[in-house]
């Protein structure tokens, strides 16, 4: 018998139905978003270490940066958070199509910031040696400059997973926006939304500390 | 039966072999705490354990005594299934004992503080040494350039001080700093009678200090995992008599590091030892003999110092490959090329081992650069040349 | 013969419960707590197995001076292994993943957790975690230790980010499982469910996640990095690079200290369960062990730099470590008190999860104690990676967390599975446990103390006898767990029909039938006494 998706959402056959409501959505989405902070508070400790271990380097690799390409993804995500909080509105408003409108607005923007990302940054650092390994970091390193090199790879590694965050994130709102046009969500359940809202607000939170530190230091 | 069996013989066998006979084990001894109070600051070290030892023995017995006496006075008798007296909390009782133990404990802390204030600050510094960890051994170098260098204990047999070789000669009652680093991981510098210890990092400067009381040898262990030989690099500090250690600042570095720095300890004690003119004698003998030993025979000290826990002379495997036949060979490198095996590649694969890597081996081997002088790697060149 | 059986069972019991439903897909898709936990206690129980025989080999090894069989190499891959998998594997899940999974929704008067699906998808992150650690075997076995310093463990490669990726899988599991018993106790307690009349286990297993939430993302972080490190040469913690190696251990110990109260505060939950039902008495002290419970919780996250005193720490920062570290001692202490006196004037029967929980306080007591040798800089400069810190750990993660482990089984497996379990030979068990134990650990104080190192494949010959007795000690406890697990596992198919409430516990879980319905309740809870109130009509 093929189940529909109403009937998986409150509960299978063989599983009595628990329902912790749209607080506990939320309280559970704010724990997990707790345990991200701090994934990203250990990077950003590493990279507070660093910084203050060589100011002078950091502010010298700020030369290889392309503070244009970070300012319009910067653009990119707050517009998309807007939207996102726009979605939210829509679905507890009961406005089905525009929350549907709103969640493809979200997954293009952050498909967006992914490809200029990918198909442009990352690129031109790869091509120019940056990368750990890469020609132009092993100069720094035998330079004695090891201060830019290991910059480059907080850079590397904390807007990698920044990415990935992003990337999985653009995942479950594309999951999420098929359940939308399928008329899943509504004001009497808008939880699953709002709690992939405070996800997504998130992302785009850390990526507003990531960008001064990385694109703005000087 | 046939373990219980082997067990008990191998037993036997191992306390005849080291002459501990089992009545001899001195029972008490095997139940003392803490070894030979050998440095300065190892009493106060020893009494702020031994009060955390009493204290904790007599909160322990009370537990314990306690907890039983209740566990036993209290039990339900056969057949009783009515439940003990309804007592839910006492918060007098509840601030007592927070209060006791909270008082105790800080003037634990406290007293703690002043044995660690005497671990980490010497009134006065009378020696301070360089020593750099390894894997796996010691190097120490003294302010006149005297250096000292300890190696790994392969051997499968069980081991004992007695084969331990001297990393520091230092004078008795006289206050020493050791700086401390690692040219690769990290090691820790620990001497249990001196009560002190503390890590070698790579890439900074760690200090330790200690007195010692008398003159004596004291082991040195490695006591933080570096890897496969890590229970196997450990070391001596032989503390020295006054005039023994006059004796020792009167050698000249060079010649001390090229003879006895390498000799057993109990030989070079008994040299330190010998009345004046034997003395003198034995030195100049040995300064003429540096002079005019032989350059593949100074290289060969080196080998065993620095590169025998790795190399072998035989053609047999270890780490890296045999110096048996290596100058004039062919050898396949990582990448696929072939390189002739000359002074250069040898000379570049110490101070640069990375750089040309020989097929089939891992890149495991420090760099010697600044550690050794051209003189040295003539030396070590001239000793690998005999081995054919 | 089974068919007869199962009607007979479904006739005297007119509902299913959690075990009815059989096939191999209805437990690997299951959404039900107790199945759930049930799965983490089999895979847990399996490491624990494995775990334990590498210490025996290892130890065989360590038995005489000298090389006896295992060379150096094979030495060090096997005290790593024995740790990683231990640490990860056993002790920090089994008693909040196995028996909390199981118990926590019971005893608050829910159905189940807040997220069941999130609770299933724990337990395939756990399972695949395990199987990626088993997996890293094959890239070549890791002989880092268990704490991966840098920078030995940074350039091995593919093998140590394998086991990165593991931890940092079994890190999600473990975060998962946190957030949901976070939820579940604030959001499906039961009507009439205060926080007052909460087990004090269900208090435990809160501070244990909230431990959870905020320490495991940064082991992750830091694990992760290590791995990264390993494959592309990022330099973090490589001085060649430009990093820092003991920024790698502040890094490693935030996470890895707070996760030793991981391990002991669900441990704590089941004392507090065990000694007052099993001394038929109301717990002493019920708020001032709930609140010790949060306080070692907090305070556990500020100390975690006394790992560090011989490590390259300014003197200022060893001495506020050492300060804070002996804060935690009191409300440890105070637990340990409140426990005592839950026996005083109580009715004590001396069954095997009480007698466990004796050895508990007992083994417990030392381990706290020369906690404090520890805490103090000046004695710990001269312990530090000796013997001495390997006996204190294992008097409180083994002794401690290992023996309530064992109470809670015992204690548990009539309501579980509704069976008993043999009395005579769970004690033979407890008791080759308990005196094995110490056989195996008090000489290790002993030689730490004397200067010992840790982590070393061959000693010098004078350290030959407190080895030697070690080894048997460890031979003795294989002994005993070995009976034990032998007792439980004949209990669970073929042991005699238990009463529902054998102990006569008032807790909820106690108060529906064993083996529990599957939706746990026959009919909505309503809770009008704690949990612990015995005695409280007949006004004693």
């Amino acid at each position: 018998m093929e189940s529909t998706v109403l009937e998986r959402e409150h509960g299978t056959a063989h599983h009595p139905h628990v329902d912790v409501g749209v607080s506990g959505m939320k309280m559970g989405m704010w724990l997990f978003l707790i345990t991200e902070l701090l994934l990203f508070g250990g990077m950003f400790t590493v990279y507070a270490v660093f910084h203050s271990m060589y100011i002078a380097d950091f502010k010298a690799a700020h030369h290889f940066i392309n503070v244009r390409i970070g300012f319009i993804n910067t653009l990119v995500l707050i517009t998309s958070s807007f939207f996102m909080a726009m979605a939210v509105w829509a679905t507890q408003t009961d406005r089905r199509r525009l929350a549907s409108l709103f969640l493809g607005l979200v997954v293009l923007l952050g498909l967006t910031f992914l490809f200029v990302k990918l198909t442009f940054e990352w690129p031109e650092k790869f091509a120019h040696g940056l990368n750990p390994g890469g020609e132009e970091f092993m100069r720094f390193v035998q330079e004695g400059h090891v201060g830019k090199a290991l910059f480059f790879s907080l850079y590397f590694v904390m807007t990698g997973f920044h990415a990935l965050h992003v990337l999985v994130g653009v995942g479950i709102l594309f999951v999420m926006l098929l359940f939308a046009l399928r008329g899943r969500y509504s004001s009497r359940n808008y939880g699953p939304v709002e709690v992939a809202g405070l996800y997504w607000h998130l992302v785009d939170v850390i990526w507003i500390y990531l960008f001064p530190l990385f694109y703005l230091i000087k | 039966m046939n373990i219980i069996r082997t067990v008990f013989i191998r037993g036997a066998y191992l306390c005849k072999r080291f002459a501990i006979r089992p009545y001899n084990f001195r029972m008490l001894h095997l139940l003392a705490l803490l070894p030979e109070r050998a440095s300065k600051v190892a009493l106060d070290v020893d009494t702020v354990f031994w009060v955390v030892f009493w204290l904790s023995a007599i909160a322990f017995v009370g537990v314990v005594l306690t907890m039983l006496v209740f566990m036993f006075k209290y039990r339900a008798r056969e057949g009783d299934e009515e439940p003990g007296e309804y007592i839910t909390h006492n918060n007098a009782v509840e601030i007592t004992w927070t209060v006791i133990p909270a008082v105790g404990l800080f003037a634990i802390f406290f007293l703690s503080l002043h044995a660690y204030r005497r671990l980490k600050y010497p009134e006065s510094v009378a020696l301070t040494v360089n020593i750099t960890g390894r894997q796996w051994g010691w190097k120490a170098e003294y302010p006149d350039g005297k250096k000292l260098i300890t190696g790994t204990i392969k051997k499968e047999g069980p081991i004992t001080p007695k084969d331990f070789s001297p990393i520091l000669y230092v004078p008795a009652g006289e206050p020493v700093e050791v700086v401390l680093t690692s040219q690769d991981v990290i090691h820790s510098f620990y001497v249990p009678e001196f009560r002190v210890k503390y890590d070698a990092v790579p890439g900074r400067y760690t200090k330790l200090w200690f007195q010692a009381l008398k003159p004596g040898k004291y082991p040195v262990l490695c006591t933080e995992y570096c890897g496969m030989w890590h229970s196997r690099m450990p070391a001596l500090i032989v503390a020295l008599k006054p005039d023994e250690w006059e004796r020792f600042k009167s050698i000249d570095a060079s010649t001390f590091n090229s003879t006895f720095a390498s000799m057993p300890v109990d030989s070079f004690l008994a040299v330190l030892r010998l009345p004046d003119e034997e003395f003198a004698k034995v030195v100049g003998a040995q300064k003429k003999a540096m002079a005019s030993m032989p350059l593949h025979k100074r290289g060969e000290l080196l080998y065993q110092q620095l590169c025998s826990s790795c190399h072998t002379t035989d053609g047999s495997r270890l780490v890296g490959p045999s110096f048996k036949g290596l100058y004039g060979k062919m050898e396949k490198l990582k990448d696929g090329s072939t390189v002739k095996v000359d002074e250069n590649y040898i000379r570049e694969s110490i101070l640069d081992p990375t750089a040309k890597i020989v097929a089939g081996y891992p890149p495991a081997m420090p760099p010697f650069q600044g550690q050794l002088s051209e003189d040295e790697i003539q030396a070590l060149i001239a000793f690998i040349k005999t081995l054919k | 013969m089974i068919e007869s059986k199962k009607v007979e069972r479904e006739e005297a019991r007119p509902y299913e419960t959690y075990l009815d439903k059989k096939g191999l897909m209805s437990w690997l898709f299951t959404l039900d707590h107790k199945r759930i936990g049930l799965m983490y206690l089999t895979i847990s129980m399996l490491f624990f197995l494995v775990g334990g025989l590498f210490a025996l080999i290892f130890r065989s090894e360590l038995m005489f001076p000298g090389k006896q069989f295992l060379s150096p190499y094979a030495h060090n891959v096997l005290f790593t292994l024995h740790g990683a998998i231990l640490i990860f594997m056993v002790i920090i899940p089994m008693i909040p993943a196995g028996f909390g999974n199981f118990f926590l929704p019971i005893m608050v008067g829910a159905k189940d957790v807040a997220f069941p699906r999130l609770n299933l998808m724990s337990v395939w992150l756990f399972a695949i975690g395990g199987i990626l650690l088993l997996l890293s075997l094959l890239f070549g076995p890791i002989d880092t230790g268990w704490t991966f310093y840098t920078p030995y463990s940074a350039s091995k490669g593919l093998n140590v980010f394998i086991v990165s990726l593991a931890v940092f899988i079994l890190g999600m599991s473990s975060i998962l499982t946190g957030l949901n018993f976070i939820v579940t106790t604030h959001k499906l307690r039961a009507k009439g469910m205060t926080w007052g009349r909460l087990p004090l286990f269900v208090w435990a297993l809160y501070a244990t996640s909230l431990v959870q939430i905020i320490a495991t993302p940064v082991l992750g972080i830091t694990l992760l990095l290590l791995g990264l490190e390993n494959l592309f040469h990022i330099g973090f913690f490589n001085p060649k690079l430009g990093g820092d190696p003991v920024l790698f251990q502040h890094l490693f110990w935030f996470y890895s200290h707070p996760a030793v109260y991981l391990m002991i505060l669900p441990a704590f939950g089941v004392v507090s369960e065990v000694v007052s039902i099993h001394s038929r008495k109301h717990i002493f002290g019920y708020w001032f062990i709930a609140a010790s419970s949060l306080a070692i919780a907090f305070i556990g996250f500020l100390v975690w730099g006394h790992h560090m005193f011989t490590a390259g720490m300014s003197p200022t920062a060893d001495v506020l470590f050492s300060f804070l570290t002996f804060f935690v001692a009191v409300p440890t202490a105070v637990k340990i008190f409140n426990w005592v006196a839950t026996m005083y004037r109580g009715k004590v029967r001396f069954t095997t999860p009480m007698l466990y929980i004796f050895a508990f306080l007992f083994i417990f007591l030392v381990g706290g104690l020369t906690g404090l040798f520890l805490a103090s800089v000046g004695t710990d400069i001269h312990l530090h990676d000796t013997y001495f810190v390997v006996a204190h750990f294992h008097f409180t993660m083994v002794g401690a967390a290992v023996f309530a482990i064992f109470a809670a089984f015992f204690h548990w497996l009539p309501k579980m599975f509704g069976r008993m379990y043999n009395e005579r030979w769970a004690k033979v068990g407890w008791l080759l446990n308990f005196v094995g134990f110490n056989l195996t650990f008090i000489p290790q104080f002993i030689m730490g103390s004397m200067g010992m190192p840790r982590r070393y494949w061959d000693y010098p010959v004078e350290f030959w006898p407190y080895h030697f007795t070690s080894t048997i000690g460890a031979f003795t406890i294989a002994t005993g767990v070995l009976i034990s697990v032998a007792v439980i596992l004949h209990a669970i198919l073929k042991g005699k029909k238990a009463p529902d409430n054998p102990w006569g516990g008032m807790s909820l879980e106690w108060q529906i039938p064993s083996p529990p319905p599957t939706e746990n309740f026959l009919e909505e809870p309503v809770v009008e006494h704690g949990p612990y109130d015995f005695g409280k009509e007949e006004g004693h």
